[in-house]
């Protein structure tokens, strides 16, 4: 006989009152251990969806609306033969099947060639022939195509000079292409192809980059190299720098033989400073701008005297003019009838923002009149604009700015005959400068004398001056950062253990009810042992070591358990609850460890709540446990939980009634605490109920007043009945109500939608202002809107519907002006207390960071921050852009971007072209005309739009969908509650037996005895249900007046009923099968 | 004197309340090593009560319970258990057995709280106890499968087995028919010899209290 005997002997003795204490444990194990597991699944689903996308990507190099050559990828693989590199030229379209009948927009258009093989481990986009495409799998459903068939493909032009560059036209913003489907690939074949870090997969469509190259008019360019190496970021981008020729920076070299120079011009029109810089270093350098006038004229022209229209003006350096000179060629002169001396003035648009055309003057006195010659009529000063300089007649003209064609005259197209874009006028470098230099960059060429031009010094010169940084080119270790955004991304294990709280609850309810009742059944032993001189310590011990054998029963049952509600969960995750996921790719995952710290959690948990079930027990006196009774509470605790009592009862109600006469809007959260302590008061008020019961004196004893009066006979397990009907009813109704429904007050401006009709994303950038009349007009643009738009810098996803965790959300940048009085603010940043925290966005800050404005649910769980946290960002001049967040919007159709404003934005990503995201604004009578109208002009735009409040219930819809779960755990934890009722009731009934016998024997019926328990323990179920519902309606008050949810009496009525008459059923069968003959003749004989 | 109580009060409810029910009023009781006490009264006068303080399963409100000399009122929860172990052995109206563990583990549990193992001695002397009470058949049943009188004997032999210096019994044939609690009287007056146990009877029983050296009547709080 040893301690361990006695421990292993009453637990096999108590076997059945242990396996139901296991029960309680298993369940606990179940939803703690199943939190954890769908946890690790969710994460190592992230992790592999990560892996899917990237295939064997470890770095990604990038550059943003610009290219470099793909032979850069061969290059560094020589460079380093540790790495591997593939060249992708990536660029985004819209894809259109059945005769335009299915389509779908935003969708991955990807350029690759044989290296690809290197990533994507499958051979199958080497053998891609011209015509040929390859698509994934979702873009196959969505079409509802397979491989064979035909697709239209309208894919983003791209350009290599920015968009909206100067004299670029803008009128080209797609290439079509038809192509045949040769394979539609899953995810193990890069179906799923992805840089961005988020679990939803996009559309995809690969071709090959040679065929891509081609219809860009472009030859042998990569946007994007996908790095293959086990070496570290730096390593790379040492190779990259290595690699790094003039050619990348879109540099052409090419010689002037008529002035016996070398020029380095730049595909991009405009050379960036870095590069401007850099080439002004090389020796004999002579930098210079052509730029596009509108008219050359004379100073002191009236209406009617000749004025050269559309031409080009270039500068001198070398001081050869002063600022205010300007020299003619002679063709120019004698057309204007100038002679030195006289004033002329340049016409000419300044560019700004969204092709907004500004008109422009410059003076200048005319210095000297030069020869038609090579020299001054020189052709090659004007840059390669496509559309302008590859016109065959000035009518022809494409230049981007509106070109008045009743201002040509046969003299001006004799002129582009014979001298094409030869300037007709010189001004000095400085004035140039001043007047042309815009946010592209500056120089149009850089001029050398051929003799000197050193070919090696100049590579030398650049490679040791331009950074890939300089040129926008980034190198990040994309598998890293996308393997970190999955670990470090939605926490589902600690959001299903918040969601399954209320099982928990009710789990750990019942073990420490059923070990309560387990421990009074045996709470003679206690006495007994205590008599026997076992210390308290031992006994603690004894029912400890027996209650971690009946844990560990049930914790190992538990993890079962886990694994078959992980399958559930995610069952239901992949079906009901797909809103919170997003993704087909759920795997589960089930780490060792993970059921060990579930186990050692749940033990912990159940021996805790063992532990202090035999406390409390042991504080009654040894004495009273040997003779099974009870003595109460002491007086000073007794008084304190009656104060708190009328404290709980009395506060809620003067608050409630204090709200509903106040004139403003309701406090929800003010409720939602009153609701809360009011429930506090019912609960204790029950308690009371329950004292006065057993002090009750009475001479008289009625059958209707036994069940009450029985009631007190034991008040902890009636007080635990109500309380456990009471939590859960509160909890399920106080979340079912608190389901939003967004579109009732949609219209309001300080609402998430901003007041706004329509939220609108395109897959081409709108290159100009959609307010502007004469482009509306233009465009066969006729209903009356007003449209707000916000330029893109590509970044993640960081909305709810990215489970990762981001730190580069996509940068809008707006108006702020725009967007005055517009939206609510849940938090600003400490010290900043703006009435309208949009108009702050223009303001620079003391520290040099730009503000930034992002939902607040964006900075706090999709990107972990708080406002007055900055977001670290690479600028396209390569320099660090730091984004402070001064405030928070409350939900807003803005989740997934941090906005700025446009100064900043220009600032900082000064070749970002065009408009992706629209607010649409107008009469909501005319909601679906100005819809139509819109999705008609910009359907080649791959014009994407949606009511402002259907895309913000889509936000919420998770918020929905985790309400939902809360709400389906909570009716699962209230079905545990039920069962706890019914183990309690029958353990009561058996407890009782021979009193029910005794009440049979002097004459009691089965009727009366069944009306006897049932309204005994119904009473207990209705106080307890009762409670939770009057207090959860208190709590909620707020979303039942409110128009914005959609919680309603019904539902909560139909809810209460099903809870009232699961808790019925229980009761009366219970009850029934307690009063059969055959168990009362036993109760009476052992009696 | 092996156990003396001095000036003892007792009562239920909080003192100085109107619901205060005084059971035991300034009482003093002397017993001396070996000698055999009985504590006789009707129902309710605090018989229980008293055997309860004596046996330090509970605490006086005043006064002093002296064992060989020495006040244990002031014994911590651990040292009382300690001193219940090596020196008490109880006997209550209900045998209160492990249903659990079968009659010899249940005689050999008084031996647990030591924390020392079972030794031979002690097994020869549980051994020597149970055949002595005539339960040696019947040693590796379960209480459910003995009879009254067999499980109450059991619970003697239990009390013995620490070899206690005073044996309380809280009427101990309460629960038995009349033949079985004659049998009993018998076991504990001949094992309260033998042993040189001093025995605290409290009991209705006429039988047991008239083979008890004295007896005593509970009456108002006091001993007379």
């Amino acid at each position: 006989m040893t301690k361990f005997g006695y421990i292993f002997k009453s637990f096999c003795y108590f076997l059945k009152a242990n396996l139901l204490v296991a029960f309680g444990v298993a369940i606990s194990a179940m939803v703690l251990t199943g939190s954890l597991i769908i946890g690790d699944s969710v994460r190592y689903s992230l992790e592999q969806s990560a892996f899917y996308r990237l295939g064997e990507t470890t770095h990604l190099v990038a550059v943003t609306e610009r290219y470099f050559r793909q032979e850069m990828a061969s290059e560094i693989e020589a460079d380093n033969p540790d790495i591997e590199a593939a060249p992708v030229l990536l660029l985004e379209g819209v894809a259109v099947a059945g005769g335009g009948q299915q389509r779908a927009n935003r969708v991955q258009v990807v350029g690759v060639d044989e290296s690809f093989e290197k990533i994507a481990r499958s051979e199958v986009f080497s053998t891609l022939q011209d015509n040929e495409i390859i698509i994934s799998k979702n873009l196959a459903e969505r079409l509802d195509v397979v491989a064979g068939d035909n697709i239209l493909v309208r894919i983003k032009k791209a350009s290599l000079i920015p968009l909206n560059a100067p004299f670029v036209s803008g009128d080209e913003i797609s290439v079509s292409l038809r192509a045949v489907i040769k394979k539609v690939v899953e995810r193990e074949e890069m179906g799923r192809f992805s840089l961005r870090n988020s679990q939803t997969a996009p559309y995809n469509i690969f071709l090959s980059i040679e065929r891509l190259n081609r219809l860009m008019e472009f030859e042998g360019k990569a946007n994007h190299l996908l790095v293959a190496t086990h070496l570290g970021t730096n390593a790379v981008l040492k190779s990259v720098k290595n690699c790094l020729t003039p050619a990348d920076a879109g540099l052409k070299i090419r010689t002037i033989e008529a002035t016996g120079e070398l020029e380095i011009s730049t595909e991009r029109v405009f050379m960036e400073p870095k590069v401007a810089e850099t080439l002004g270093k090389l020796p004999a350098a002579k930098p210079l701008i052509t730029y596009f006038v509108n008219g050359i004229v004379r100073a002191d022209s009236v209406a009617g005297t000749p004025q050269i229209p559309y031409s080009f003006v270039s500068s001198l350096g070398d001081k050869q003019l002063a600022d205010n000179e300007i020299i003619l060629t002679k063709w120019a002169a004698d057309d204007l009838g100038v002679s030195p001396g006289d004033s002329i003035k340049l016409k000419y648009f300044e560019i700004g923002p969204l092709r907004k055309l500004i008109n422009c003057e410059a003076g200048f006195i005319l210095k000297e009149i030069v020869p038609m010659n090579e020299i001054w009529a020189d052709s090659t000063r004007m840059p390669w604009l496509p559309g302008l300089s590859d016109a065959g007649h000035c009518r022809e003209w494409d230049a981007g700015v509106p070109i008045d064609l009743d201002a040509i005259r046969d003299k001006d197209e004799k002129y582009w005959n014979e001298w094409r874009g030869a300037p007709k006028a010189y001004v000095s470098l400085n004035r140039a400068l001043e007047i042309w230099k815009n946010r592209f960059g500056s120089y149009t060429a850089v001029r050398y004398p051929a003799a000197t031009f050193d070919m090696e010094n100049f590579r030398q010169v650049f490679s040791e001056n331009v950074l890939p940084s300089d040129l926008g080119m980034t190198v990040e270790p994309i598998r890293e950062q996308g393997v970190s955004a999955a670990r470090n991304g939605t926490d589902f294990s600690g959001l299903f253990l918040g969601l399954s709280f209320f099982i928990l609850v009710s789990a750990i309810i019942l073990t420490v009810l059923l070990f309560r009742l387990n421990l009074e059944t045996r709470s003679a032993e206690v006495g007994v042992l205590a008599a026997l001189g076992f210390k308290e310590r031992q006994v603690r011990s004894i029912f400890l070591l027996e209650g971690l054998v009946v844990a560990l029963a049930g914790g190992l049952l538990g993890l079962v358990f886990s694994v078959l509600y992980t399958s559930a969960v995610f069952r239901i995750l992949n079906t009901l609850w797909f809103d919170i996921v997003r993704t087909d790719v759920l795997l589960i995952k089930i780490f060792p460890t993970t059921l060990v710290a579930g186990l050692i959690i749940s033990l912990v948990v159940s021996l805790g709540a063992i532990y202090v079930s035999i406390v409390r027990y042991q504080r009654r006196k040894t004495a009273e446990l040997q003779k099974r009774t009870e003595s109460g509470l002491k007086k000073g605790w007794s008084r304190a939980l009656d104060v708190a009592m009328w404290i709980s009862l009395v506060v809620p109600l003067v608050l409630v009634l204090l709200q509903l006469l106040h004139p403003g809007a309701l406090d929800a959260m003010l409720f939602f605490l009153s609701g809360g302590l009011l429930l506090l008061g019912f609960l204790l008020g029950f308690r009371k109920i329950l004292l006065k019961l057993d002090r009750r004196k009475t001479d008289e004893i009625r059958l209707s007043t036994l069940s009450v009066l029985n009631l007190a006979r034991n008040k902890g397990r009636s007080l635990t009945v109500v309380i456990l009907f009471a939590l859960g009813t509160f909890l399920v109704i106080s979340t079912g109500s608190n389901k939003l429904d967004l579109f009732a007050n949609a219209q309001d401006k300080s609402s998430g939608t901003g007041g706004f009709l329509y939220f609108a994303e395109t897959t081409m950038p709108v290159l100009y202002n959609l307010n502007d009349r004469e482009k509306r007009a233009e465009e066969g643009i006729y209903e009356d809107f007003t449209a707000v738009q916000f330029r893109k810098v590509q970044g993640d996803d960081a909305s709810c519907l990215n489970l990762n965790r981001i730190a580069q959300p996509a940068i809008l940048g707006v108006d702020p002006q725009k967007l005055e009085g517009r939206f609510s603010f849940a938090a600003l940043m400490d010290g900043f207390n703006s009435a309208d925290p949009w108009l702050d966005l223009n303001a620079p800050l003391d520290d040099g960071a730009i503000p930034a404005i992002a939902d607040q649910t964006v900075i706090q769980w999709g990107l972990g921050k708080k406002v007055g946290d900055e977001l670290l960002y690479q600028n396209e001049q390569g320099d660090t852009l730091r984004l402070k967040l001064i405030a928070g919007t409350t939900p807003s159709v803005f989740q997934g971007y941090v906005i700025i404003s446009n100064k900043h934005f220009l600032e900082n990503y000064p070749t970002n072209s065009g408009s992706y995201i629209f607010l649409i604004d107008g009469s909501q009578e005319k909601e679906s005309q100005i819809g139509e109208e819109l999705q008609s002009v910009f359907r080649d735009y791959g014009w994407q739009m949606e009511p402002t409040a259907k895309r913000l219930v889509e936000f919420f819809s998770v918020t929905n969908t985790y309400l939902s779960i809360f709400l389906a755990l909570g009716a699962l934890g209230m079905i545990l509650g039920t069962i706890g009722l019914a183990i309690i009731l029958a353990r009561t009934i058996l407890e009782r037996r021979r009193e029910i016998a005794l009440m049979q024997a002097v004459g009691f019926n089965t009727g009366q005895l069944f009306r006897l328990l049932a309204t005994e323990y119904l009473m207990l179920l209705v106080a307890g249900v009762l409670s939770g519902f009057v207090t959860a309606v208190v709590a909620t008050l707020p979303s039942f007046v409110s128009s914005n949810t959609d919680a309603s009496l019904g539902t909560v009525a139909i809810i209460v009923a099903l809870i009232l008459a699961n808790g019925v059923a229980w009761i009366a069968g219970l009850s029934w099968l307690s009063l059969r003959k055959k168990k009362l003749a036993l109760g009476v004989r052992e009696e | 004197m092996l156990l003396q109580l001095q000036n003892i009060t007792k009562g239920y409810g909080e003192p100085g309340s109107h619901s205060y029910r005084a059971v035991l009023n300034k009482l003093d009781l002397q017993v001396a090593s070996g000698e055999k006490i009985a504590i006789v009264g009707p129902s309710g006068s605090g018989k229980t009560t008293l055997l309860n303080l004596v046996g330090a399963l509970d605490q006086p409100e005043q006064g002093d319970i002296l064992f060989e000399g020495k006040d244990i009122t002031g014994y911590s929860t651990a040292e009382l258990a300690t001193f219940r172990n090596k020196h008490l052995g109880f006997v209550f109206q209900l045998h209160h057995l492990m249903p659990q563990l079968s009659l010899m583990e249940n005689v050999l549990l008084p031996l647990l709280p030591q924390g020392k193992g079972i030794s031979k001695e002690q097994k020869e002397w549980a051994e020597y106890l149970i055949r002595k009470v005539g339960i040696w058949e019947q040693r590796d049943q379960k209480p459910s499968q003995l009879s009254g009188g067999e499980c109450q004997r059991t619970a003697v032999v239990r009390a013995l087995m620490n070899k206690p210096k005073l044996l309380l019994a809280d009427e101990p044939t309460g629960a038995l028919d009349e033949e079985n609690a004659k049998e009993l009287t018998e076991l504990l007056v001949k094992l309260s010899n033998e042993e040189g146990v001093t025995l605290v009877a409290v009991t209705h029983a006429a039988a047991l209290a008239d083979r008890m050296d004295k007896k005593y009547l509970l009456k108002n709080g006091k001993l007379v």
